[in-house]
This record gives C-alpha cells, structure tokens and sequence, in this order.
C-alpha cells in the first residue's frame, strides 16, 4: 500500500510548496484564458447583424507586449520555484547515514555501511540519509521512487547517482521502481521503514535480518536461501513451482531439463555442474520456453561457497522449512482475520474449515447451480481472491470479502501451501 | 465519382510507371500530390484505429488490479506497439505526409511538390516500414517490449524484436526526412508568383517549420537506433555499460530528435488552427506575423529542450536548470499563437461549424496539456512527477488532444476540398462531444493518479489506484465510440453527402478558389498573389477568384 | 511536359514566370543540399558519440590512435582528395560539351574509389586478424576505452564506407544515364549532386581521418 500522501521527508513541504504554487499559477492561466475566450465566443458568436461590426484588428503592439511579458514573468516565477525545490533536494548535507542502493531487475538491494543488507529500507527517524544509488553494470535503468519522500532518482548501471532524504515521521512507505525496467517492473516495489532511532542501533548492530524480526534468523533460514533472496533470483525464480520470468527452483534438481545450446534443443540432467553453469554463463544453455540474454551472469557477483549454498540449497533446501511455513502461514491466518470463520481443526464456524480439504473433493456453488470441484492450488487461489464466484455448499455468499490487494501472492502461495499439510 | 461536373484527380493522375489500366496501380503508382496524401491518409488511419484497439486493451487490462487478460509480457509489448505505431505510423507522419501533401501545392499555387517521385517514394518507404513493423509480431519473441523509446540497456538486452522495431523506426524516419526535403524545396520554389513567405497561409508556415525539424533532427534518432541495432547484431558497446558505454548518452541522442519531433508534430496543427480560426470568424487573423514567426522560434528553440527529459537521469544540476529555462521559452512563442487566436475571436462573427468546434474544443485541452507541461518544465516538481500518470496524461493532452483534434479539425475542415461532398453537421458536432466527453474522462484522472504516485508503464497498480483507472476504462470506451461515430459520419457524407462547391466555407486561401475535389495539376490558372491570406471586409472574401480553368478558356 | 515556360502578369502588367515543378534546377540543387544536411547530422551525431568518449577515454584513444596504420589512411586521404577532384572535373567537361570526357572521369572516380576500398579492405583485415572487432573477446580484455575507439572506429570507417559504396552505385547510375542521353551538357544536375555528395563523402572523410589516425 502506498501509505500517506502526506510528505515526509524534511525538503517535502517545499517541493509541494512548488507544485502548488506552478499548479496554482497554471489553473489561474487556464481559467483566464479559457474564460475570456469562452466569453468572446459567445458574445461575438453570429447573429444577424454580427458581420457588419466585425472589426478587422491585426495588431495591437501594447498587447501584444503585455501578452509575451506577463507570461514571462509568470514563467520566471515557476522557474523560481523549480530551483529551489530543486535546490533543497539535491543539497547533501554533510553529516550523513550513507546506504548504498543497488537496482536490478525487479528487486532493490540495500547495503549498509557495515555490510548489512536488505530489501527493504530501515532508517532512523530525523537523520540524513545518503543513498548512493546505482544499477549493476549488466542490469538495466530503474529509477527509485519514494512518493512520501518526493524524490526520485535514476538507477543507472556502472553509474553512481545521489538522493538524499531526512525522514521526519515513522512509518512504512513505499518504493516503486520509475524508469521501465521489463516484464516485473510494475513489482519491482519496496519500503522503506522509518523506526526510531534506539531500535534501530540496536538492530543495526545486531545481526538480525530486519528490525522486525523476533530473533536471530541465521537459524531458520538455508543460506542458499538467503543468497537467492539478497541477489534478487527470487524476482525471476520462485521456489514455489510458478514461473516467473525463468524458471522455477522448485523440483529442478535432479530432474531431467530441455535446454537448448546454440539454438539446438537437449536434454541435460540438473545435476550440480549443470546448476553451476546455469549460474556462471546463464546464455550457454538456455532451458526451453525461456529466453535468452535475460539473467547476466553471477561470476563475479557471487562466490564460490555462496554458489555451493545455493546449489546445497536446491539440493536439500526445500523440505526443511515446513515448521517455518506453518508459522508463516499461522500468523498470516491470524492477522488477516481468517481464523475468526475458519478453524483449522475441523470445527465449522461461519465458513468451512481448513482441515483436511485441500485436494478433497468440495461441492460449490456457482451461479446458483452446484458442482463439484477438487480443492486444489487454483480453486484455493479463486477462493481467496473472489470468494463469492464458488461457494461451498451449505455456507453463504456475501460473507467474505475478496483478499485481493491485501494478501501478497507470496502470502497465498505460503498458505496454501500450509493447507496442504492440515 | 464521375458525378463531379470536372474531371478532378479521381478521374485522372499521373503515374510514376507510365499508365496502368488496373485501378489500383493507378493509386499506388500516383504521383499526384493529392492521390499520395489520401494514400497516406488511409494507411495512416488504419494503423490509428489499431493503435486505439491496442490501447483500449491495455485500459481493460488496468481496469481491475491484477492479471486480468494478458500478461506482463504481452502487456509490455502493447505498450509498444502502441507507441511505435501512434509515434512512428500516426502522428509524425499525419499532418504533414496526409493532409499537408494535399493541401501544401494548392495552399501556395503549385501544381505539385517539387519532387512528386520523390513523394511517392517516401510513400512506399513508409509502408516499407510498416509492414517491417507489423511483420515482427508474428516472428520469434514477438514485438519489442522497450517502450518506444527504446531505452538501452534494456532494448539490448530483451529477447524481443527490438531490431525490426529499431529498423523499422529508422525507415520511417527515412520516409519523413523525404517529406520534409520535399516541402522544404517546394516552399521555396513553386510559391505562386507573388507570394512572400509572409503571404503565404499560416498552415504552410506550419508544415515549413516541420519541415526543417524533420530534416535536421530525424537523422540523429535514425543513427542512434542504428548504433542499438549495432549493439545488439555487433556488440559494439557504445550504449552498454559492461562495456564502458553510457546508457545516459542513448537518452541524449534520444531526445534530441525525439523531444524536437513533437513540435514537429504540433506545429502544423498549429497551422491549422490558424487556418480555421479567421475563417470562422469572418476576419483576418490577429497578429500574422507573429503567428508565423513563432513557428519557426519553437522549432528553433525545441531543439534545445529536450534535457527535460533526463532530470532524474543524474545529469548536472547546472544543465538541468537550464534545461528548464529554454522549456519555459517555448512556452512563450506557443502562448502567443494562442493568445493571436483569442484576440481574432473578439469583434468577430463566430460561425460554429464543426471543423471550428473541434478547434475550440482542441484549444481547451492543448492548454491543460501546455500548462501541465509548464509544470513538468518545473525542475524540482518534475523529479516528483517524472515517469509517472502525470506525464502520460500531460502528452495525451497535446498529442491526442493537441495533434490529432487539430488533425481531426482538419479532416472536417478541408473534407469538402477533398471529397467535393459535405458530411451531416449535426453528426459532425455529435461525435465531437462525444470524443471530448470521453477524452476528458479518460485522461484527467490520470493527472491525479500521477500525482499521488502512479508510475507509468505499470501492468499491475497499488489498490488506491483502482478508482482512476475505473474512470479512465469508461473515458477510454467512449473516447473510442467518438472516433467510430466521426469515421462513420465522414464515411457517409463522402458516399452520400451533399455536392460541396469550390468554397463551402467561403474562405480566403488559394485551394478554395478551385473547383472540389481538385483537379489534375490543380490550378488551370496560377494567380499573381500580391495579398495576404486571409483578407476580408464585414465577414466577405476580398478576393473572389475563379482559378480552376486556363485563363484563354474560360468562355469555353 | 511544359515546353513552353508558363507566365502570368500581375497587375501592373509585369511578367512572371511560373517555375516548372517537373524540370527545376535550383530545386533539384536545393533539395541535395537539404539532403546533405541530413548526412551531416548523421556523422555530427557519430562525431558526437566520438567526442563523449574522446572526453572520457583520452589517454586510451591516444595510445590506440598510434596503433593504426597512418600510411594506409594517409594514401587513402590522398586517394579520396584527389578522385574529388576527378569527380570535378568530370563536371567541367560535361558543361564543356566534352561528354566522353565527363565519362572518363567519372571511370577514374570509380577506380580511385575502389582502391579506397581495397586499402580499407586490408587495414580492417589486419585489425580482425589480431582479433580486433566489436564484441571480440581480445577487445573487451583490452579494456572500455580500447572498445569505445574501436567501436568508434570501425562504425564511422564503416559508415564513411557504406557511403563510398553508395557513391559508386550513384556513379554508375549516372554513366548510364548519360549513356541514355538523360544527362547532358545543358541537364547535368544529376552530375552535378552526384558530385556534391562525393564531396560530402570525401569532406567527412578528411575529419575522420585527422580523429583515429593522427591523435596520438
């Protein structure tokens, strides 16, 4: 959610100081010169006698000069405006927090001064923060876009670009990506939190994951994981069977892939040289479906452990978090109200409950007629985003509302995947 | 069409290959200026009603939150295609290559461009590009999915046809550089006896400024897509950061061309405002002169804006500023044209026939879109609404709503010089309110979304966006419904309309002193012009001439 | 189609000759010279591109600059100034009535033009030899400012070149269409563009040379 419009930053008064002031002369200037033309349109619209008073005026040079310097200055004054606003936004002042700010496709990368790294932002409240902002050289242009902060800067590869803010308000606030960046661009999104300032000395020497976290993740989490997580493969990757832009890590390994090597199809075995390679020339073998020139290669992005992690990660990884996941899914169920109506142990209270339905079977009724359909991954999906399209028979519609925009596909995919062990 | 009382240029043409019996070899063969425009006009407008098709689906696509009927991919090449055709196919082209090919030897009293083989040819490039256009749809990863500005490194590195869009893009720039030489020569050298260049009509000021731009700014966004095709074929670099290139330095070679060429676009539009004002309102246009000049000042100083681009680029603060100060210059030559067109309406007598509603109602929305420009021109205000709703709103309203309405003014304007037939007024007007009722709701929200954040080339939204791109979906069917209802009101009164005669509109300028539709080689007669374009007394053409017939045969 | 210059009187009774849009020198020469504009938009755009990375890469375009072969591009300067000068005279003597004349020199246009190629030819093949050509791994080791000059070099030589190919197929075109009788001592416009766009080529040419060979 784009949370308030209201400005945040410490420059966000003066550049909404400009907008209305240009926004104030502009409307003044429309309703001007919109209105007396109206005005002459109908007063001078023809009538019977309106031609013999037609004057022929050409010119009028006081006018004229009038209509050329008042518009100038006008101009001059948004001009005005225009510097200042400016001025206070790219004025760095000396004493800063300074966070590097890496963009690549779909997914931004902040890193500390003391090697933190995270998706999202976490700052101090009234503190100036640098972001040094910039685009892996084999990535392409985003643009870091804060609306409550009123700033944007573009992320260009091999260059280094500067924005500064001073957050005046605590808070979440959102970062979308401005500069058009490929398939995920419109998810290309992230916040930044605005905490206080004891919070965030105590986390920033931690070495918890974010501020938010209850306690050390380095014990939940793979490190491959995590890996594909801070190097954004998850923007193109999931782990949870659904293709993105590349394929997906679920059941890759060890499993028999078509890839196609110079334009000619074979199949290759996802075994660990395989996965390497993948990794370090991405073009080499490109599986079949997908393009190439997509992913750039991780050579010297990653190291040679980190790789191993990874690989270790898709090898073993995956079954491990179930615990984690049923957690996950727990919380989500509990802060989104769903468990107010559903049980999870088979109890009916307002709607039917979670226990043993995924892939049973489930008699719905649409449109007034019943049918019965197999609660699998896209049923649950459809139940949760329109839930008044099918609904179980015995239950009524009009009782749940739709959780679209308000549950994350991750959060889906996580609860459904929790519905499969109820 | 053999129900004209003269033989006009439907009867009867030149053609480039000597004669043809078949009719259609005796369209696309064509050297006549006139055939060349309405060629142009159709191609044109087929490829317009495909480009609205494609961006009706992209508001079906925003109209809920979510994958609704296609998906990112797709969506990113519609967004495109859309822009490639409407840039490239429609607007760069449209007044010019269509109506400013028809009108631009009768408005000045010549008998054709100066290079009609030419002409033609540049017609056949531009259909050349076209289909090399269309063609990579259907091959590979489709359409190129860069935006039609082809930002590298992205349009190096996307699986997509970006080479075919960029090749394409480069021989249509071919074909409007042909144009533009085409004009330029013909302005100076088959003007009638007579006429001064400040004799001349406001429209053939229009299309010479244009002219200048597509000759001089084309070929740098030509060589530049070249270099991209280069990167991308050869790995050349110039633009690819893991190579030592700079990405920035594609958006300046960009925008060189690119933010000229909608001045380009505009400024004939202009003309034909200054066409259609003093027409209607029975006088001479106020201020001709400075009309004229500022012409050729916002060409001039258009070239010189396009940094307004890049503020959020990482470009230096000194040339962002001055960036800013020539964007507002332009604003003071474009402000006078309107401002000359406001005072010609006072004292007047103010007839409001559909090609002058159209303009009025042109004026309304070419305003908000010069002043939301002016607001984009605003260096600190536009890092905030920089590549959001705002800019995409802010372009419809001068593209769409300034371009095309003055381009749509015109058809409506000079249909009676072209078909020799009038369409029904009172659809005429209908269809009008229906396309600005429809525009007005399609776009104005944007303004707003962008303002609270909506980043443009966006396929899916936040939830607080839906109630904007609800409007815009409902503005975007009626805008489209408008369009159908004018297209189906022109098509019947060129099948069923009534006779027009030579000057429906009783107006000054040259092309309305022969009969309608033209004939071959237009004037039997070249007049002697030693009087300015629009001269009236209480509401009457000073000069009333008979130019269709050779002076000898008039009695004949 | 207009045998006969077509004239109009104004008022006072002066004459006024309407200019005949099928056969109009100047025009013609106008619409070159607009022509010429473009092209030399085209190669200011790619000096453009030079200058950028000139700014930014100096040290590394001087020291690529003396690993050219300055002999070749010198002969070919030489070669391209003086089929300019063929170019004209092959002008000259067509307005002088000397039609085989303006032939043989056209021919002497065409040779000198081909020789130009052929040099090109073997100083491009050199480079490619040691592995030097856009997207070559050799070249992308050398490091960014060797691939921006290469680039550059092979991009704007290669361009300069499409348009050497270019002039000769004009060249051709136009000894056909004296052959035809199309072009003669009073209609000699053709000729006449053509070898105002040979100049263009030779102009651009005696840029390029000084900024890849002669910097270091």
């Amino acid at each position: 959610m784009l949370e308030g419009m209201k400005g945040v930053s410490s420059f966000a008064s003066e550049i909404d100081l400009a907008i209305w002031v240009v926004m104030g002369i502009s409307i003044g200037i429309f309703i001007v010169v919109v209105g007396v033309m109206f005005y002459f349109l109908y007063t001078y619209r023809a009538k019977k006698d309106s031609r013999e008073k037609i004057k022929n005026i050409e010119h009028n040079v006081y006018l004229e000069i009038a209509w050329t310097v008042i518009p100038t200055f006008l101009l001059a004054i948004m001009f005005y405006y225009g510097y200042t606003s400016l001025k206070v936004m790219r004025e760095v002042p000396k004493e800063t927090m300074d966070i590097n700010v890496t963009g690549q496709m779909w997914f931004w990368t902040h890193e500390y001064a003391n090697g933190k790294k995270t998706k999202d932002l976490y700052v101090p409240i009234g503190t100036n923060v640098k972001l040094n902002i910039t685009a892996n050289k084999n990535d392409v242009l985003h643009s870091y876009y804060v609306p409550a902060f009123r700033f944007k800067q573009d992320a260009v590869p091999g260059k280094m670009n500067t924005a500064w803010f001073n957050a005046k308000e605590l808070g979440h606030f959102d970062i979308q990506c401005a500069e058009y960046c490929g398939t995920r661009h419109a998810y290309m999104r992230a916040k930044i939190h605005v905490i206080d300032k004891e919070t965030f000395d105590t986390w920033y020497k931690s070495d918890k994951k974010t501020p938010f976290d209850q306690e050390s993740v380095a014990t939940t989490k793979h490190p491959g994981l995590e890996l594909l997580e801070s190097n954004g493969c998850l923007g193109c990757h999931s782990v949870d069977g659904s293709i993105l832009v590349g394929p997906s890590y679920k059941d890759m390994f060890g499993h028999k892939v078509k890839v196609s090597v110079n334009g000619t199809l074979k199949e290759v075995i996802a075994d660990e040289a395989y996965l390497k390679r993948a990794i370090l020339e991405p073009d080499s073998e490109v599986v079949d479906g997908f393009s190439a020139g997509m992913m750039s290669s991780y050579k010297d992005v990653l190291t040679e452990k980190q790789i191993d992690d990874i690989i270790d990660y898709f090898k073993n990884g995956q079954n491990t978090p179930k615990e984690d996941i049923g957690a996950k899914a727990t919380s989500i169920l509990e802060s989104n109200g769903c468990l107010g109506c559903h049980s999870v142990d088979g109890s009916i209270l307002v709607g039917p409950s979670y226990k043993d339905m995924f892939g049973h079977k489930v008699k719905v009724s649409v449109n007034g007629t019943l049918k019965e359909v197999i609660a699998d991954e896209a049923y649950l999906k459809r139940a949760i985003l329109e839930p008044d399209s099918e609904v179980v028979d015995g239950f009524s519609a009009g009782m749940m509302s739709s959780y679209k925009g308000i549950l994350s596909d991750s959060d889906i995919d996580i609860v459904i995947e929790y519905f499969k062990g109820l | 069409m053999n129900t004209f009382s003269h033989t006009s240029f439907y009867d009867k043409t030149h053609t480039v290959f000597g004669h043809h019996n078949s009719k259609i070899l005796q369209w696309i063969f064509s050297i006549d200026h006139k055939r060349i425009s309405l060629l142009y006009l159709f191609v044109m407008m087929g490829f317009f009603l495909v480009a609205v098709c494609l961006a009706l689906s992209m508001r079906l696509e925003l109209f809920s939150p979510g994958q609704d009927i296609m998906s990112p991919e797709r969506y990113n090449q519609v967004f495109t295609l859309h822009g490639v055709i409407m840039i490239f196919l429609f607007i760069v082209p449209g007044i010019p290559a269509a109506l400013g090919n028809f009108l631009l030897p009768l408005q000045i009293g010549a008998r054709d461009v100066s290079f009609p083989r030419l002409n033609l040819l540049s017609w056949w490039v531009y259909v050349a590009g076209a289909l090399l256009a269309i063609s990579s749809l259907f091959v590979g990863d489709g359409f190129a999915d860069t935006g039609w500005t082809f930002y590298a490194p992205y349009s190096i590195k996307t699986g997509t046809n970006v080479v075919w869009a960029l090749g394409a893009a480069f021989i249509l720039g071919l074909a409007s550089i042909l144009t533009g030489i085409n004009f330029v020569v013909t302005i100076h050298r088959l003007r009638a006896p007579g006429m001064t260049f400040f004799k001349m009509p406001l429209f053939v000021w229009g299309l010479y400024s244009t002219a200048w731009i597509q000759i001089l700014a084309t070929p740098i966004v030509g060589i530049s897509l070249v270099m991209v095709i280069f990167e991308r074929v050869f790995g050349v670099g110039f633009f690819d950061p893991t190579k030592g290139g700079d990405p920035v330095l594609f958006e300046h070679m960009f925008w060189i061309y690119s933010h000229p060429a909608v001045y380009l676009m505009i400024l004939p539009a202009f003309g034909i405002a200054s066409e259609i004002i003093p027409t209607f309102c029975r006088k001479p246009i106020f201020g001709y002169h400075s009309i004229a000049v500022s012409s050729a000042m916002i060409a001039g100083i258009g070239y010189l804006v396009w940094g307004h681009h890049m503020f959020t680029s990482g470009i230096s603060e000194t040339i962002k500023l001055i960036f800013s100060v020539l964007t507002f210059f332009v604003a003071i030559p474009t402000g006078v044209k309107f401002f000359d067109w406001i005072a010609t309406m006072y004292k007047a007598s103010i007839e409001f026939k559909a090609p002058m509603i159209w303009a009025v109602g042109t004026f309304v929305t070419f305003i908000i879109g010069g002043l939301t420009g002016l607001i984009l021109g605003t260096v600190g205000v536009d890092v905030y609404f920089h590549d959001t709703y705002f800019v995409v709103a802010h372009f419809h309203y001068t593209m769409l709503g300034g371009v095309a309405f003055l381009m749509f003014a015109g058809f409506h304007y000079w249909f009676p010089k072209i078909t020799g037939r009038m369409y029904s007024e009172k659809h005429a007007k209908y269809a009008f309110f229906t396309v600005f009722v429809g525009f007005n709701l399609l776009w104005f929200p944007m303004f707003l979304a962008g303002a609270f954040g909506m980043p443009r080339r966006y396929f899916d939204y936040l939830p607080e966006f839906e109630i904007y791109h609800k409007f815009s979906g409902i503005g975007a069917l009626i805008f489209a419904t408008g369009i159908i209802y004018m297209l189906i009101t022109l098509y019947r009164g060129w099948r069923y309309g009534e006779l027009a005669g030579p000057n429906p509109w009783n107006a000054t300028t040259l092309e309305w002193q022969i009969p309608s539709p033209p004939q071959l080689e237009n004037f039997g007669t070249i007049p002697y012009v030693d009087f300015q374009p629009y001269e009236y007394i209480n509401g009457e053409p000073v000069h009333k001439m008979d130019l269709g017939v050779k002076e000898g045969n008039k009695d004949a | 189609m207009h045998n006969q210059p077509e004239i109009i009187y104004d008022k006072q009774g002066n004459a006024h000759v309407i200019v005949d849009y099928n056969d109009d020198y100047i025009g013609a020469k106008l619409g070159f010279w607009l022509f010429l504009f473009t092209e030399m938009m085209i190669f200011g755009s790619m000096f453009l591109i030079y200058a950028f990375y000139m700014f930014q890469f100096s040290d590394t375009f001087v020291q690529y600059s003396a690993t050219l072969n300055v002999k070749m591009g010198g002969t070919n300067t030489f070669i391209l100034l003086v089929s300019a000068l063929t170019m004209g005279l092959s002008l000259v003597r067509l307005r002088q009535g000397n039609v085989e004349g303006a032939k043989k020199f056209i021919w002497a246009t065409i040779v000198l033009a081909l020789i130009f190629l052929s040099i090109k030819y073997f100083e491009w093949s050199a480079e490619i030899h040691h592995g030097i050509y856009p997207g070559s791994p050799t070249l992308k080791s050398m490091g960014d400012g060797a691939v921006m000059f290469f680039g550059l070099y092979f991009v704007i030589t290669g361009l300069h070149g499409i348009h050497i190919i270019l002039g000769i197929g004009a060249m051709i075109w136009v000894l056909g269409l004296v052959r035809k009788g199309k072009i003669t001592p009073t209609k000699f416009v053709v000729l006449e563009n053509t070898a105002l766009y040979w100049d263009l080529v030779h102009l651009v040419w005696v840029f390029v040379f000084p900024l890849f060979y002669l910097i270091h």
